[in-house]
């Protein structure tokens, strides 16, 4: 029995409207954002004092984070990607968990560790450190909800390293660190570059993290997305200018990335 | 000389072997899943070795009685595996620079001169990917030889190669290897290619040396029915 041909009609724009609902909720808040901010206002809302200061403090912290990054990050995705056993299948997944688990519940770990109660906070004070609310922190709450972007990618790019070109390399007479400089990373670049830039992205907007563990104070911790959110309540201007700075940023980002990162299209340039 | 007695362990898989090869080729025989990589990359210190001994020239590689464990990248052997494994981000000039022995200009000469003997002159700044089956071959060959190695491994060097370019790569293999006078081990598992290079054959079976004899004499006196069977080809490899 076939239905009414209006009734099929009907159902057969209903997926149509479905993606159109969807398309419309994820594009209309950014198109909204671009219609109310003029040029003047973008240039005006920059110059603000407010937006200066997070402006320089999201650039340093967010530099220091990417380098600390892929220094410590590096190593540890190598020693992941080349070992198969269980602990390093617990730790693979442990370390992922910040990108899932919510902002404030990494905020409150994170004080919860190195806070001046925490699991660290007496010995730290004992050094004459103390880490909560100071530039210090920020770097700290970016590197913990940010770095494992790029120890994911990192982790998957080593993996797809053909171990022949290493074996091949050590016969040459090359040693852990020619290897590793000479062959490994120059084929691994491109995945490394792809988690680096994500990375260095969520830093960028790290919001919820930073508030609890670092605070919202203006030049010492009070990065971009806490700025917006403190210029709400004042002076929408620079609210909306620092809101679209963060996202013609992130579409510089994106774009370079684009077919690698929503196509999955990560391969490492086959062996020959 | 390249004498050694090793024993390999691996999942389900058990290699003992015991070999003393001289300067120029030997050939390493058997058919698929006898052991035949397992032996070069243990010679290689690429796999852990459980027991036994590896001597090259007067330098003892690996013993575990005094625990010497030479790292792969100090023993000096030179290793062609099967699908030539160039880095392919470097020019052919570039590979066969990479372990290249000697500084400066003696370095740039010593590849020049590889370049040039293995007639690959033309190709030093084409990457692996722009190479045919044949030409691959030789670079691997080169890039190996340009360590100035004390031995060399050479993993099934003819399999990856069409019909007509196996016959010609043979012959220059054959040559290549007598004139190197280092000890060679060459893994095949097609007897044509034991005819062709006419050398001392190590013939494997399960993880097990069965024979060890001149392949002419292993035709004429095969010392096992498997050993017969093998050398006349019968056992088509799988």
């Amino acid at each position: 029995m076939s239905r009414p041909p209006a009734l099929a009609r009907a159902l057969a724009i209903l997926p149509a409207l479905a993606a159109l609902g969807m398309l419309l909720l994820l594009v209309l808040p950014l198109v909204a954002l671009v219609l109310s901010t003029s040029g003047a206002d973008f240039i005006d809302g920059l110059r603000h004092p407010l937006a200066v200061a997070a402006l320089k403090l999201s650039l340093l912290t967010t530099t220091i984070t990417l380098v600390l990054t892929l220094l410590l990050g590096t190593p540890l995705a190598w020693w992941l990607a080349r070992h198969d056993g269980w602990p390093e299948r617990v730790l693979s997944t442990l370390v992922q968990l910040p990108i899932v688990i919510p902002p404030a519940v990494s905020g409150l770990a994170l004080l919860l560790a190195f806070g001046r109660r925490g699991l660290l906070g007496p010995w730290l004070e004992r050094m004459g450190w103390s880490l909560p609310f100071t530039t210090a922190a920020v770097v700290v709450a970016e590197l913990f909800v940010s770095s494992p972007f790029f120890i994911q990618s990192a982790v998957a790019a080593f993996r797809r390293l053909d171990d022949e070109l290493l074996t091949v390399a050590s016969t040459l007479g090359a040693g852990p660190a020619r290897r590793f400089f000479r062959v490994a990373l120059p084929l691994t670049a491109p995945g490394l570059g792809t988690g680096a830039a994500l990375s260095w992205a969520r830093a960028l907007g790290e919001f919820g993290a930073t508030l609890m563990f670092a605070g919202n104070l203006s030049g010492r911790t009070q990065t971009l997305p806490l700025a917006i959110y403190t210029a709400l309540e004042t002076d929408l201007r620079p609210a909306k200018a620092l809101s679209l700075l963060l996202v013609l940023v992130a579409l510089a980002v994106l774009l370079p990335l684009g077919h690698t990162f929503f196509v999955g299209d990560l391969r490492a340039r086959p062996a020959s | 000389m390249l004498a050694l007695r090793l024993e390999v362990q691996r999942a389900g898989f058990r290699l003992e072997a015991a070999l003393e090869c001289v300067a120029g080729p030997t050939l390493v025989l058997g058919p698929n899943g006898a052991g035949k990589t397992t032996l070069l990359r243990a010679i290689l210190g690429a796999l852990p070795v459980q027991q036994g001994e590896l001597r090259l020239g007067g330098r003892v590689l690996f013993d575990t009685r005094t625990r010497i464990d030479v790292p792969t990248e100090d023993r000096r052997i030179g290793w062609v595996p099967q699908e030539y494994a160039l880095f392919p981000h470097l020019s052919v000039a570039d590979n066969v620079a990479f372990g290249a022995r000697g500084e400066g200009t003696e370095r740039v000469r010593r590849v020049q001169a590889l370049l040039d003997r293995l007639a690959l002159g033309a190709l030093a700044g084409r990457r692996p990917a722009e190479l045919s089956g044949g030409e691959r071959q030789k670079v691997a060959l080169a890039r190996a030889l340009a360590a100035d190695p004390e031995a060399l491994l050479l993993d099934e060097p003819l399999a990856a190669l069409d019909a007509r370019t196996r016959e010609a790569t043979r012959e220059f293999l054959a040559r290549m290897l007598r004139e190197l006078a280092i000890p060679s081990l060459v893994v095949t598992h097609d007897v044509g290619d034991a005819e062709a290079l006419d050398a001392p054959v190590v013939l494997l079976e399960h993880g097990r040396v069965v024979a060890s004899a001149p392949f002419k004499t292993l035709r004429a006196e095969p010392p096992t029915g498997f050993a017969r069977d093998f050398v006349q080809n019968r056992v088509k490899p799988t």
